[in-house]
């Protein structure tokens, strides 16, 4: 699915090389669920907008599906992020003028889809995260983690290969990232591949595995058994919630 | 991305910012209201210029005595128009027109007006299309006695006798000699407003008046197309040998009248237009302006855009499109009035109205270029946006 070998990423300011990447080799299955996790300058953010092919490395391969990254041009790159790569960022980035169904319509439109099925493609995603009913609100009307989950909607819509999702909860409350995670864990059930960046451990432990990055290197490798069950969690939540409000 | 959709997503760009997208449009209408009302008076003006022209009758030539470069003074008579008359065979008739220096009083217990007083024959019936709204024009007999008749028309008979008044067979004074109208003319349309009111006596008439027996111009009608140019030459070359006097004469037949007329009015028209065409400049300067500001705002949402598998050409489209869209309907709208408000003055000044479709698609096609050239540079700038860095903007 995914591999990456003897990744190097250097930032060269022409004073100083910032090494941001070393000899990072990584390889990813299909239908892996991973966790990145590093303090930050760590290189997490690097390796992301490498592996959403928003960025070049300086050496080293990365090959997506097969397909080696190295000699595309910008436009297949930008081919490839349609249709193999959904994005799921911290700040949501839904384009605050659009309504939730004309951004989960994004990415359709440069696929070049068809009006008719894109709108089906768009409500149906939205149905997935449960937000069919707010298809007509703007961003600036919807709460964070429903924009979360309309960003979610907008990544998968493209039936991509690989979804990178940057630190999907760092601006969610707790209940919201709950929801968040467990729908992360229903797409990854459903067989989708996720890579998810985030420093929050717990987070992190709802993946299969963690990858942990420190100055530019991959350092550790671990598997989580079991890995959280959001779901679950979120009920626990509720119904302290609930106790704790009856006291 | 099909060019549907990226119209649908430049609109969408502009429906957000009303009132920014109004204003930017606003240069636009100014400029293309601008430079559609001077190409539509000026073609209206030519066209007036070409019918008055063409009133003067086909197979016609225009004389005029002038000065040479020596202070010589080409002359023209009555006399001298009968000579041409009788003495080229291809000329059928000569139409003498004398004039006042000054305007003439027209006087009546009712009112009374300043116009211009013309000398004619009633050979000018045949020459000009007149119609009559009551009575005729003076006859030979009535020229060759030099009676004091007159034919006014309509709008001044109006002020002369008061609105539904018979006029014919009335008596007026012009500069205190009694004249009796003979006939009504229906008013004629005039040259940018400026032409008064048509009133013709005989022009032996008028000689009497002005004491002198010189005729300001004459139009001759000849017998057929072929005849124009030698008629032209004959007619000149005998008035040059009578009076002694070389290069005193102007004849022009009516196309080269309008010829020139022409060719001054383009480049007048040309003048003007160039300096609207500076509001369009202006214009467009302002359309590439607002769309910097545009890219600026909206560098996040390129970065977006770019993620979610934007090809650097759809980024470049969406605000090509933007800018051409704001330009091209700044331009139908300017386009639209500058026709309006034409037309409008046209009216006003009893000139034909001219609606030209060529002007109308030329003034969409230049707007949407305006908008196409001014939108590039901003649009380009938003294409080479890196999406790493567009995505972290703030």
């Amino acid at each position: 699915m995914i591999t990456i070998d003897n990744l190097y990423k250097t930032y060269d300011t022409g004073i100083v090389k910032v090494e941001a990447l070393r000899e990072v080799s990584l390889t990813v299955g299909e239908g892996e669920f991973i966790a990145v996790m590093g303090p930050s300058g760590s290189g997490k953010s690097t390796l992301m907008n490498i592996l959403g092919l928003l960025d070049r490395p300086t050496d080293g391969a990365y090959l997506l599906d097969g397909v080696d990254t190295r000699n595309l041009d910008e436009d297949q790159l930008a081919g490839l992020r349609n249709q193999k790569i959904g994005f799921v960022f911290q700040n949501f980035n839904l384009l605050p003028r659009l309504n939730s169904q004309r951004n989960v319509e994004l990415p359709m439109l440069y696929a070049g889809v068809k009006n008719g099925e894109r709108q089906a493609r768009a409500l149906e995603a939205l149905e997935k995260v449960g937000l069919l009913s707010h298809r007509a609100h703007l961003p600036n009307e919807l709460s964070g983690g429903q924009k979360q989950r309309v960003a979610i909607a907008r990544a998968m819509v493209n039936r991509p290969s690989l979804l990178l999702a940057d630190e999907p909860t760092g601006n969610l409350d707790s209940r919201s990232s709950f929801e968040i995670m467990a729908l992360f864990q229903e797409l990854h059930r459903q067989g989708s591949t996720i890579i998810l960046v985030t420093h929050e451990p717990e987070i992190g432990r709802h993946a299969e595995r963690i990858v942990y990055f420190r100055d530019g290197r991959l350092v550790k490798s671990e598997n989580v058994d079991p890995p959280l069950d959001a779901r679950q969690l979120l009920d626990e939540w509720l119904e302290q919630k609930e106790d704790s409000n009856e006291v | 991305m099909k060019f549907r959709e990226m119209l649908a997503v430049a609109l969408e760009g502009l429906r957000v910012n009303k009132l920014r997208s109004a204003l930017t449009m606003l240069g636009m209408i100014i400029g293309v209201m601008f430079v559609i009302i001077i190409v539509t008076m000026g073609q209206s003006l030519n066209k007036q210029v070409e019918q008055e022209v063409e009133g003067l009758g086909a197979n016609s030539f225009t004389l005029v005595p002038i000065a040479n470069d020596n202070g010589q003074q080409g002359k023209l008579t009555l006399d001298d128009c009968r000579l041409l008359e009788s003495s080229i065979d291809s000329i059928e008739f000569v139409v003498p027109f004398k004039y006042l220096t000054n305007t003439a009083v027209f006087e009546t217990v009712r009112n009374k007006k300043n116009n211009m007083l013309i000398g004619t024959s009633p050979d000018y019936m045949k020459v000009s299309g007149l119609g009559f709204v009551e009575g005729r024009f003076f006859n030979n007999a009535e020229n060759q006695i030099g009676r004091r008749v007159i034919v006014i028309d309509q709008n001044l008979a109006e002020e002369l006798f008061g609105k539904g008044n018979t006029a014919v067979g009335k008596t007026l004074r012009v500069n205190h000699i009694p004249f009796q109208v003979c006939g009504v003319t229906k008013p004629e349309a005039a040259v940018m407003g400026m032409q008064q009111s048509l009133t013709c006596i005989p022009v032996k008439t008028l000689m009497g008046m002005a004491d002198d027996e010189k005729v300001q111009q004459a139009v001759i009608k000849v017998k057929s197309k072929e005849h124009l140019e030698s008629a032209t030459k004959q007619s000149v070359a005998i008035l040059e040998l009578r009076h002694a006097v070389k290069e005193g004469y102007i004849a022009q037949t009516n196309e080269q009248m309008m010829e020139e007329f022409s060719s001054i009015l383009t480049v007048i028209t040309s003048v003007f237009g160039a300096l609207a065409g500076v509001a369009l400049l202006v214009g467009g300067i302002g359309i590439m302006n607002i769309m910097l500001v545009s890219v600026t705002e909206r560098t996040r949402e390129i970065g977006v855009r770019a993620a979610m598998g934007a090809r650097r050409r759809d980024i470049l489209m969406q605000f090509l499109v933007e800018a051409a869209v704001i330009s091209a309907l700044g331009g139908s709208i300017g386009m639209l009035l500058g026709i309006g408000i034409g037309a409008v003055i046209s009216l006003a000044l009893n000139m034909p109205v001219i609606v030209s479709f060529g002007t109308m698609l030329a003034a969409f096609a230049f707007s949407s270029a305006i908008g196409i050239v001014f939108g590039l540079y901003p649009a380009n700038r938003a294409a080479r946006l890196n999406p790493i860095d567009a995505l972290r903007y703030e």
